[in-house]
């Protein structure tokens, strides 16, 4: 596992009728949550990962343990705190397998969690 | 290379001899080879270890991984069943099981109806597959690519990853039955009903993303919220692409020979 420096999410934050936002804002990453930066690397067994589209980081990968109440916590709030500003939350199905949920709350036992910017999303 | 251990064991119990008689040019061997053994291990043993082996004798009366390879001008072609009663000409006639094509090394799968049904009804409902037009991605250097290519696995599975490292775009069908062929990047969404392509839809990921994150993007929304992707979508004409006209040629070409889904289910369910 290897730890990023940057810690903070680039993340649009609204959307101006059918057009993509131009607004951005700044989201700070708890230092509780471990951050995965080579792709090659795999949460930990028990380890639940949200996984965030941004442009500069293809996708960021955020880690926590899901027997460490304090990690779920942080996680819980980065997690409302993306649903907030109009990320949208899709859970993987178990092992990987092909399928794709929208999340309503937070499940401390998600295998991974992906948030699409939905705020980015437009006709081409 | 296709190993031996995949075709079912033929061996000759030889009590009789009747299956060391030779006819019309036909002659027998024996060769002892071991599971796993390769078609190119097998003709270096039949060089090297079979006339010792029928010399001495020491295989004689033995099934155990001892099997009885057959072969005209010297081409291994067929693979022979025998027992105690076998006669050489009844093997000849009778019991060619499978056929070893010696040149390709290569064994096909035997299918199962249950398979062969499921492989009939994918070919109907998946976008028509033109030849030549589709490029395997190559590795991404971009880190963030690299990324986006891993959640990609993680979102639609192992074996549809591989598929769309192999062809280049990954097909999903939504909940209305409408199939969706999405590729990377900007690509224009195809949607195909039954095989035909209706629609063009283009939808993308404003900003310096990486091509396979806007993949995921549509993916998601298909399988989700179709309505919500349709309404993000500019339509572009089918014709700018394809003639549509000679796409649905083409699908009737490709149904016409067969018959109702319900028949071939008849037919498969007569044969299991």
């Amino acid at each position: 596992m290897t730890v990023a420096t940057n810690r903070t999410l680039d993340i649009s934050r609204l959307r101006a009728g059918n057009l993509p936002s131009n607004l951005t804002m700044t989201l700070e990453i708890p230092e509780s949550l471990t951050i995965l930066d080579n792709p090659s690397d795999v949460p930990a067994k028990g380890c639940g990962a949200i996984r965030v589209m941004t442009p500069k980081d293809g996708d960021k990968r955020v880690v926590w343990d899901s027997r460490d109440f304090a990690q779920i916590s942080d996680a819980k709030g980065m997690f409302d705190k993306l649903v907030l500003e109009g990320l949208v939350p899709y859970r993987v199905g178990v092992g990987g397998k092909s399928s794709s949920e929208v999340m309503t709350e937070f499940d401390s036992h998600a295998e991974e969690i992906i948030f699409l910017p939905i705020a980015m999303v437009t006709g081409g | 290379m296709a190993a031996v251990s995949t075709m079912i064991p033929m061996y000759c119990e030889e009590t009789s001899s009747a299956c060391d008689s030779w006819t019309n040019g036909w002659t027998n061997e024996w060769v002892k080879v071991t599971n796993g053994a390769t078609a190119a291990a097998l003709g270096s043993l039949e060089k090297t270890y079979f006339k010792q082996s029928h010399v001495t004798g020491s295989t004689y009366g033995s099934n155990d991984n001892y099997y009885k390879l057959s072969h005209l001008n010297k081409v291994y072609t067929k693979w022979i069943e025998c027992n105690t009663s076998t006669t050489w000409d009844y093997c000849n006639t009778n019991y060619r099981k499978w056929q070893w094509d010696y040149e390709h090394d290569y064994i096909p799968k035997v299918k199962t109806p249950t398979e062969r049904m499921r492989e009939i009804l994918g070919s109907r409902h998946a976008p028509l597959f033109i030849p030549n037009l589709r490029k395997s991605l190559v590795p991404a250097e971009d880190v963030r690519e690299q990324r986006a290519r891993e959640t990609l696995r993680r979102v639609i599975g192992e074996d549809k990853y591989f598929d769309f490292l192999k062809k280049g775009f990954i097909s999903v069908r939504a909940k209305s039955g409408l199939s969706y062929q999405i590729f990377p990047a900007h690509g224009i969404t195809c949607v195909y009903d039954k095989g035909i392509m209706v629609e063009r839809l283009c939808v993308v990921l404003k900003g310096d993303f990486p091509a396979t994150d806007s993949l995921i993007m549509r993916f998601l929304l298909i399988l989700n919220n179709e309505q919500q992707f349709r309404n993000f979508a500019i339509k572009h004409s089918v014709t700018q692409r394809q003639n549509r006209e000679s796409i649905i040629k083409l699908n009737q070409q490709k149904t016409q020979d067969g018959k109702s889904l319900v028949d071939i289910f008849r037919e498969f369910k007569k044969v299991g």
